[in-house]
């Protein structure tokens, strides 16, 4: 997971999370909520189904 | 602008979440925020709001029951804090439980089930005071799904109502909020059958260890006051899934508007009032679910809605292997049984397609006291019990049940393709039944495409379905029980 601002060369963005290999699934979204800003990342080891 | 928090959520497991936000003070830094693993974990403006999966205690003067959904202003929440709580839910017994939040531009509205009843309650958030306080609870009428959600949370206190029941079709609506019950219709989804004279009612059976199990009871129509009615009996009861209300075309056609009534079971094993209503009928408490199905079949008999030779039931799946029970050990109870791609060989299921990924269901074959329960209830493997119980217990004259006449008119439906629950399942159930001599009343039909569906496109869904429906009718109505395998 990178942060890039818009308008910035996508090399210049940092790395900020990262799944591992064992994961199923390593994703995230930023929002906001009635003005505030959050960023949310996930990320799944295992499923049992 | 507002204040910038950044949240990460690491999920452990299926249920197991770790989340990590941005501390405050330090926006670079991640800080683990400190809540159970299994909690869930949201925001409302500059509120966290969490969902409490079992029971909480974060500081003194703070407890919160399991089920319980809570507030606090994220910032000071994120710096340890924990004085400042509004508990937006508190489920008032083990029977009513959180069923997800929606919001609105200062609303929040709490979906709960509580005693298989919607109820929404509405907050509204005070962004000044930055405070929730209650405004009122709306109930879902006629046992309908309900579900109420923000046009545009960020703008507006808009919000898209969607009903849905098993006399009315899915409709979609629009409302404001606080104000759920007055709502505007959209669109509605065809209706295909004629309700008129039909009614739904939520009822209650009572299961061997006391345990309450409701049901839901669908009249069909033109059936006289107090007159039993031949009746299919719906049910599944594993991997906490929760059997809601909702329309069905096919069940309205097939079997209300035929004078038929139409039950759905909610057994231990699945959702309905949360994960605790799941664990008691897991693994080796797994017999318990087939418990409360006869329970509930055993109702239908005993309020004179059926009688036991004209109920049927039916599920798939893991609900197959539910039927597939009732077949096998409470064969007295119904006159009918449909079992679409059911597992029904509880040892070797795990050698089969996905059978691995559902041992925290059943259990382990490998390990003697879980394989002990597996094969305490395995359809394949109490076949000769049946006929055995038949006789000993049930007072059956024994060259009859030899030929197997106390099975009820059985039909299994499988796929050749299904990639979940192999064929193998219903294929040597049927086999075994027939080799033993009590298969005469067993029909077994496999499609060759479709997978764990059960059918691949709308053409051969109508097909099957006609096929299972038909049968239930025949079996049920006319009290034909089928060819035998004489005639066959």
């Amino acid at each position: 997971m990178r942060e890039w601002t818009r308008g910035t060369p996508l090399e210049e963005s940092v790395e900020i999370w990262r799944g591992e290999p064992g994961d199923v699934v390593a994703a995230g979204s930023a929002y906001w909520d009635k003005g505030h800003r959050y960023k949310v990342w996930y990320r799944a080891q295992v499923s049992l189904f | 602008m507002g204040n910038w928090i950044d949240i990460v959520f690491c999920l452990q497991t299926f249920y197991d979440t770790a989340h990590f936000a941005s501390d405050p003070d330090a926006p670079d830094t991640m800080v683990k925020v400190d809540i159970p693993s299994d909690f869930s974990f949201n925001t409302f403006a500059d509120q966290v709001v969490i969902h409490c999966k079992s029971e909480w205690a974060p500081s003194a003067g703070h407890e919160f029951k399991a089920g319980s959904v809570v507030s606090h202003p994220a910032d000071a929440f994120l710096r340890g804090e924990r004085s400042e709580f509004t508990v937006l839910y508190s489920p008032a017994d083990d029977r009513c439980a959180y069923a997800g939040s929606s919001e609105t531009k200062d609303y929040m509205m709490v979906h709960t089930l509580e005693h298989m009843v919607t109820r929404v309650y509405v907050w509204r958030f005070d962004a000044e005071t930055k405070t929730f306080s209650f405004v009122k609870a709306h109930v879902a009428e006629n046992c309908q799904s309900f579900s109420a959600s923000g046009v545009d949370s960020e703008r507006s206190n808009e919000l898209f109502v969607t009903t849905d029941g098993f006399l009315d079709p899915v409709a979609l609506s629009t409302a404001t909020a606080p104000d759920l019950e007055t709502s505007s219709p959209l669109k509605t989804n065809t209706a295909w059958f004629d309700t008129s004279g039909m009614s739904v009612e939520l009822k209650e059976a009572t299961s061997d260890d006391g345990t309450k199990v409701p049901y839901f009871l669908v009249r069909g129509a033109g059936i006289p006051e107090g007159a039993p009615a031949p009746t299919v009996l719906y049910g599944y009861g594993g991997f906490e899934i929760s059997m809601s209300p909702g329309y069905s075309a096919t069940v309205g056609e097939s079997f209300l508007r035929e004078g038929m009534c139409y039950a759905v079971a909610c057994i231990r094993g699945g959702g309905e009032f949360g994960a605790r209503w799941h664990r008691a009928a897991k693994k080796e408490l797994r017999w318990r679910a087939y418990e409360d199905f006869a329970a509930v079949a055993k109702d239908l008999v005993t309020t004179g809605v059926t009688t036991h030779g004209t109920l049927g039931c039916m599920g798939g799946s893991n609900g197959g292997l539910l039927t597939g029970a009732m077949m096998t050990h409470y064969p007295h109870l119904f006159g009918a049984v449909v079992s679409q791609c059911p597992l029904l060989d509880m040892e070797r299921y795990v050698l089969l397609t996905s059978g691995p990924s559902w041992i925290d269901e059943y259990g382990d074959p490998s390990k003697p006291e879980e394989r002990d329960a597996l094969l305490g209830f395995s359809p394949y493997h109490n076949l000769e019990k049946s006929v055995d119980v038949a006789i000993q217990e049930r007072g059956f004259d024994e060259a009859l049940a030899k030929r197997g006449e106390h099975i009820p008119a059985t039909l299994f439906t499988t796929s050749t393709a299904d990639d979940r629950v192999h064929p193998s399942h219903a294929r040597r159930v049927v086999h075994k039944m027939r080799a033993l001599g009590i298969g005469g009343k067993v029909l077994y039909h496999e499609m060759t495409e479709g997978g764990h569906a059960g059918a691949a496109d709308n053409v051969a869904r109508a097909k099957v379905k006609t096929i299972e429906n038909r049968f239930l009718v025949d079996a049920l109505k006319r009290e034909d029980t089928g060819p035998t395998l004489s005639s066959l």
